[in-house]
Order: structure tokens, then C-alpha cells, then sequence
């Protein structure tokens, strides 16, 4: 996507090539810290640190042939993201007591709507809405092993985590997100329209 | 997991539209990044710094190093508290302190020879008078001049205050002898000149002990009050009037002094009596 002049333009510290950078990958950065973050506000700053520090580390990276610009911002977007969320230790060290246990509730009331809530056709608001109101060590690793691939053992890695920590926080983060997506649908319909 | 949950989220489905979602460019948001960027451009270039400096060292290296300079810095500090040397080698010195006047005492001394000597001596023998005869010979016979210069007026020598003044130094204020001991018949062994300053290593009532330097060699001697004075003070008048105005004093004593009439007996011619009963009796 990027050719090696717009490479070494970076490198040569350009900003109009800087600027053009970041306007192309903007939308996927901006979607991947939408993603980490907790909120919309958190995400835009999420995404000036990110990008600030990825050009410092672009003077550092050795350069081969088929080096990959795009790949090389989204990856180190994704761990500055991490490192963000992990940084702010007064939300992030919040114990869950989650438990996957409770059942789903279903009415059978016949003047009610009782349409089976069908998270999988939920929309991209509704979908990052639910991720940003997970805790956010549940939120970090739904996005690494289920979002952006990566082996659980990596993730744990990534958080700085044992496996078995990541494993649970995996399992706890899955159900929270689809009772966040059931209750934001819910909310959703249930808004009065202007 | 529990059997009562069911896990409904297609997560390909899921994964699929979250990478898929975009977020609208806006200007704004450039500019955004670029106040950002130029904030931190110096904290960057800082920890830039800071993240280069990386010590390679082995924990096995860095352990003795450590524990080393820890023993190093113990051993320091005791050594500041423990003297080693050898007493061997350790030097005494002697310190003698010189002799101090003691003025109070030397005031005693004079004040109780006041009663016992009247007159003051003189070099002069007086011609024989009938009223002065006995007075004239004892004092030939037996004045020396340790006994002597004691009168009323000037009996107090006055010593200034050790404390005060610097108590050793005596200066000189007319040239004069150094004798070997305390007694001006013993041998002069040097000369003072005036305006020259001696440290008193002894006194006596009457004399100083100084050490002076003569031909090269180091001695020491007496030199008589009369001739220096303390640092501070002025020669005691008792010791002038003894050694350079003598004649006067003896003069002035002696206009002050009327002479002792005795009774005369008459001669036997004159009362014309020659009896033997009559004979006057020698008092």
C-alpha cells in the first residue's frame, strides 16, 4: 500500500507524508482504539499516543524489502492500546465477580415483544459499545484473541498474564459481552423516538 | 461453563464487522495529533536518551561489585575510629610552664620588712657625729642590698595583674647587667641594652630570670627589677630610687631626719668639784 519513498519520507520526519499516513490508516487505527478503549474520548487519545509512538519506533525498525507499513502501524497500535489500558492501574486492577452461571431470561408473555434478541445482528455501534463497558483486562483479551488472532498464550503474553488468568478472563469476557449486547439492543428499542 | 448459559455470539461474524467498521476522517483530529506531537517531542527525545543507556552486566559481576563496595565503605567508616599506628612511634612532649610572679605574696614579704628597716642603705660612710654615731655604723656594717630599699611612701610594689597583661615579657628600659644569680656580686655574664624585650623564665623579689643568647650559646641570667619593666607598666619606683638616685635619697632623708641630742655631762673643771663620790656615771 505504501511505497519505500513514502517510507523514507516518514523516516526523513515529513510532515505532509505524515499527514497523508495518517489520514489513510486513520479509520482502521481509530476502530482498533475504539475497541481498547472505554470510552470515545479515551480512544481519540489512545490514538495520538499510538501513532506519535509508532513513528518513533518506525527510526528504530530495520527496514527490509517487504516491510509493511499498514501491518506495522496495526500492530503497534494494538499494543500501545494495551499498554495504555494497562497503564491506568486504577481501573485496571478491578476484580470481576462475574460468574457465568445465570440463566437467560425469556418471557412468555403474549402481549409483550418477545423477538429472540439476536446479538449477532447487532450493529457496529451497539457491537463497541458493548466491548467498551467490559472490564478492561476482559475487554483486552476478547480484542487480542478473538478480534485481532492472536493464540491465548500470546495474549497472555501481551497483558503480562498466565495462561489460566487469560483463559478465565476469555470465558468471563464472553459472557459479559453478550449480556451488555442483549441489554444495549434492549435499551435501544426500548428509546422513546423523537 | 454452566449449562444453563449459552454462548449465541458468532464470533467470525463479530470479528469480521469490528475490522470492518470505519470511523470518518476529520481535520480536526490532524491537528489534534499535531499539538499533541509537538507537547511531547521533548519528553520523547528525553526517554529516547534514557532507553539507550542499557548496562549489559552480568548478575554475576554486578553482585560482588555491590557487596564489595558495601564492605569497602564499612571498613572506611571503621578506620575513621581506630588508630593503628604504634605508640613507638608516638612523641612526649614536655611542656614546663614558666614560672608565674606571685604578686600578692612578694607585697606580703615587703610590707613586714617595713618596721625592721628604717634608713635606706648607702655607699657613702658618713663622718662620725656624736648624735648619729651607733645609726651611721650599723647601717656600714650590715646593709646589703637585698635587705635594703624599704621605706613609708614607696614600701607597696605595684604589680599589675597577670591576667591582664602578657605576664612573661619585660622590656628594658635602661641598659644594665645580666648576672649569673640573683645577687649583684655574683659574675655579669651578659649586658641589656634598652628597648630589648626578655621572657621572665623565674622571679625573685629582686631579680628576673631570662634566657639570652651570648657569643651564640643560649644561657641564662638574672637582670635586676630596677633596670626593666613588665609589658605595660613602668619600672617600680623603689628599684629607680635605688639604683641611679641614691645620693638624693640619702640627702633628702637626712634634711628630713634631725639629728638625736643627747644629754652632755659637764666636766669636772667646769663644776670645780673633784670629790670621788661626785663622779658622773656613764650612762
Amino acid at each position: 500500500m505504501f511505497s519505500g519513498e513514502t517510507l523514507s519520507a516518514l523516516l526523513k520526519d515529513d510532515k505532509a507524508v505524515q499527514k497523508q499516513v495518517f489520514e489513510i490508516l486513520f479509520s482502521k487505527l481509530a476502530g482498533i482504539c475504539n475497541r481498547y478503549s472505554k470510552s470515545q474520548a479515551q480512544a481519540n487519545e489512545v490514538l495520538n499516543v499510538a501513532f506519535n509512538n509508532c513513528l518513533h519506533k518506525l527510526f528504530k525498525q530495520r527496514q527490509t524489502d517487504n516491510f509493511d507499513l499498514e501491518k506495522f502501524f496495526e500492530t503497534n497500535t494494538i499494543l500501545e492500546c494495551v499498554d495504555f489500558v494497562r497503564a491506568v492501574r486504577s481501573e485496571y486492577y478491578v476484580s470481576s465477580t462475574v460468574y457465568a452461571t445465570t440463566s437467560v431470561e425469556k418471557t412468555f408473555d403474549l402481549f409483550e415483544d418477545n423477538r429472540y434478541i439476536d446479538v449477532n445482528n447487532a450493529n457496529n455501534e451497539v457491537l463497541i459499545k458493548s466491548l467498551q463497558q467490559m472490564v478492561p483486562s476482559q475487554r483486552l483479551i476478547f480484542n487480542l484473541h478473538v478480534i485481532d488472532g492472536y493464540s491465548l498464550s500470546e495474549a497472555a503474553q501481551i497483558v503480562d498474564a498466565s495462561q489460566e488468568t487469560a483463559k478465565s478472563n476469555l470465558e468471563k469476557a464472553r459472557f459479559n459481552l453478550q449480556k451488555n449486547i442483549e441489554k444495549n439492543i434492549k435499551s435501544i428499542k426500548n428509546e422513546q423516538p423523537l | 461453563m454452566s449449562s444453563h448459559y449459552s454462548y449465541d455470539i458468532d464470533e467470525r461474524n463479530l470479528r469480521t464487522k469490528l475490522k470492518g467498521s470505519e470511523t470518518p476522517y476529520a481535520e480536526d483530529i490532524w491537528l489534534k495529533f499535531e499539538t499533541y506531537q509537538q507537547t511531547h517531542q521533548k519528553q520523547q527525545s528525553i526517554d529516547d536518551v534514557v532507553k539507550k543507556i542499557s548496562f549489559t552486566i552480568n548478575r554475576n559481576v554486578i553482585l560482588p561489585i555491590v557487596f564489595g563496595s558495601i564492605i569497602i565503605a564499612f571498613s572506611l567508616l571503621l578506620f575513621n575510629f581506630i588508630n593503628i599506628k604504634p605508640q613507638s612511634n608516638l612523641k612526649t612532649v614536655i611542656v614546663i610552664n614558666d614560672v608565674k610572679a606571685q604578686p600578692k605574696k612578694i607585697e606580703q614579704k615587703i610590707l613586714t620588712l617595713k618596721p625592721k628597716i628604717a634608713l635606706a642603705t648607702t655607699n657613702k660612710i658618713e663622718t662620725a657625729t656624736s648624735s648619729n654615731t651607733v645609726a651611721v655604723i650599723t647601717k656600714s656594717l650590715i646593709a646589703t642590698p637585698t635587705l635594703a630599699i624599704v621605706t613609708s611612701t614607696v614600701a607597696k610594689i605595684i604589680v599589675a595583674d597577670p591576667i591582664k597583661t602578657n605576664t612573661n615579657l619585660w622590656n628594658v628600659v635602661e641598659s644594665g647587667k645580666i648576672y649569673e644569680s640573683p645577687n649583684i656580686a655574683s659574675t655579669i655574664v651578659g649586658n641589656t641594652s634598652s628597648k630589648e624585650s626578655y621572657n621572665a623564665l623565674e622571679e625573685t623579689v629582686y631579680f628576673i630570670k631570662v634566657a639570652f643568647i651570648n657569643n651564640g650559646s643560649q644561657k641564662t641570667g638574672y637582670i635586676r627589677k630596677g633596670t626593666i619593666a613588665k609589658n605595660g607598666q613602668t619600672p617600680s619606683t623603689v628599684f629607680l630610687r635605688h639604683t641611679t638616685d641614691l645620693n638624693n635619697t640619702a640627702s633628702a632623708k637626712k634634711k628630713d631626719k634631725k639629728a638625736e641630742s643627747l644629754e652632755s655631762i659637764k666636766a669636772p673643771s667646769l663644776l670645780g668639784v673633784s670629790s670621788e663620790a661626785n663622779e658622773p656615771e656613764l650612762k
